[in-house]
């Protein structure tokens, strides 16, 4: 008990304040983690659903162009997404 | 009385700061909380987009599985505009001069431009680095229905046409007789587009996978001889 007897009322503010802050910042990137994880569940969600849309098109492709088709589908379904959408109005 | 008109002149400047800030204040309850819906439904509105990934109509394939109609995709690359400022106009030209030295590229042109045909899927991944920088620039799915077979068979098989939907639907032959089998449904998507027409990222929804039409199979048989490379597209869908 001795040194916090000796310790002056300021110091004990900016520890209180110090710990506070850090607790904050403890708490936020607890948050912030949770939210890149969904974020990232969510997006090979939607990379999932873009590959096997674009996946049904497959027999449509010429016989010498279906290999890189998959090869290429599968490293970028939303950019085959965009190239294969028609008929875009407002929603 | 230098002392008086001090003290009046600072009451007036924080009274209209005051009033300046409750005005502020309310603009944005009003925008936040009463409008709220109605901003957001107006921005849905401008941003998002809804577009159909087509389905691929059925084969009909003969007595002993062969096919003989089907449907091919295929993409292509367009100037669907031209843009406005110079600078970039001249830079998307001598881009385009570039790599396809058969356009001569006047300006004003007849629009959209096909700047090249049936892009391989390595071509499709190279030049949609273009369109970030240039939303002018698009590469077009398009699908069309092949048929082959002796002229009696192609007459048996019968043909397509595209409805207002953009979808192809048999109007003669096994084409119109089994429609319903062989057309397949569209998927939807969503996405949010910036002010400049690029997709915005994370934004992509797949709402409706597209389901790919049934294969039917004919009584009728191909002849052997039959060669795919010789035959001519059918129709063409986009």
């Amino acid at each position: 008990m001795e040194p916090f007897k000796k310790t002056d009322v300021r110091m004990r503010y900016i520890l209180c304040a110090a710990l506070l802050a850090l607790s904050l910042l403890l708490l936020g990137a607890g948050r912030f983690r949770e939210d890149l994880t969904s974020r990232r569940a969510r997006t090979l969600e939607v990379k999932e659903a873009c590959r096997e849309a674009v996946m049904g098109l497959k027999d449509g492709i010429a016989d010498k162009d279906r290999k890189a088709w998959e090869k290429l589908v599968k490293a970028n379904p939303e950019l085959f997404v965009r190239v294969c959408s028609t008929g875009m109005k407002a929603k | 009385m230098a002392a008086g008109s001090f003290k009046f002149k600072t009451l007036m400047i924080l009274s209209f700061l005051l009033i300046w800030a409750v005005l502020a204040a309310a603009h944005v309850f009003y925008y936040a909380v009463i409008k709220q819906e109605e901003s957001l439904a107006e921005t849905r509105k401008i941003a998002w987009r809804e577009a159909a990934i087509p389905s691929l109509r059925g084969r009909i394939l003969d007595r002993n599985g062969i096919p003989a109609a089907w449907s091919e995709l295929h993409h292509n690359l367009i100037l669907e505009k031209v843009p406005e400022s110079r600078k970039r106009r001249e830079n998307l030209f001598r881009r385009i001069r570039r790599f396809f030295p058969e356009h001569e590229l006047p300006y004003p042109m007849k629009l959209p431009l096909l700047l090249k045909s049936d892009l391989s899927p390595e071509e499709i991944v190279l030049y949609s680095g273009w369109l970030r920088s240039y939303p002018e620039l698009r590469i077009v799915p398009v699908i069309r229905r092949v048929v082959i077979g002796t002229p009696e068979i192609r007459s048996q098989i019968g043909k397509t046409a595209l409805n207002n939907a953009g979808e192809a639907v048999g109007v003669s032959g096994l084409e119109r007789e089994y429609d319903l089998e062989l057309s397949g449904t569209s998927g939807r998507m969503t996405v949010m587009l910036d002010r400049n027409g690029n997709w915005c990222n994370d934004t992509l929804r797949i709402t409706r996978q597209a389901k790919n039409g049934e294969d039917i199979r004919a009584d009728f048989e191909l002849p052997p001889e039959t060669d795919v490379s010789q035959e001519l597209p059918e129709n063409e869908e986009d």
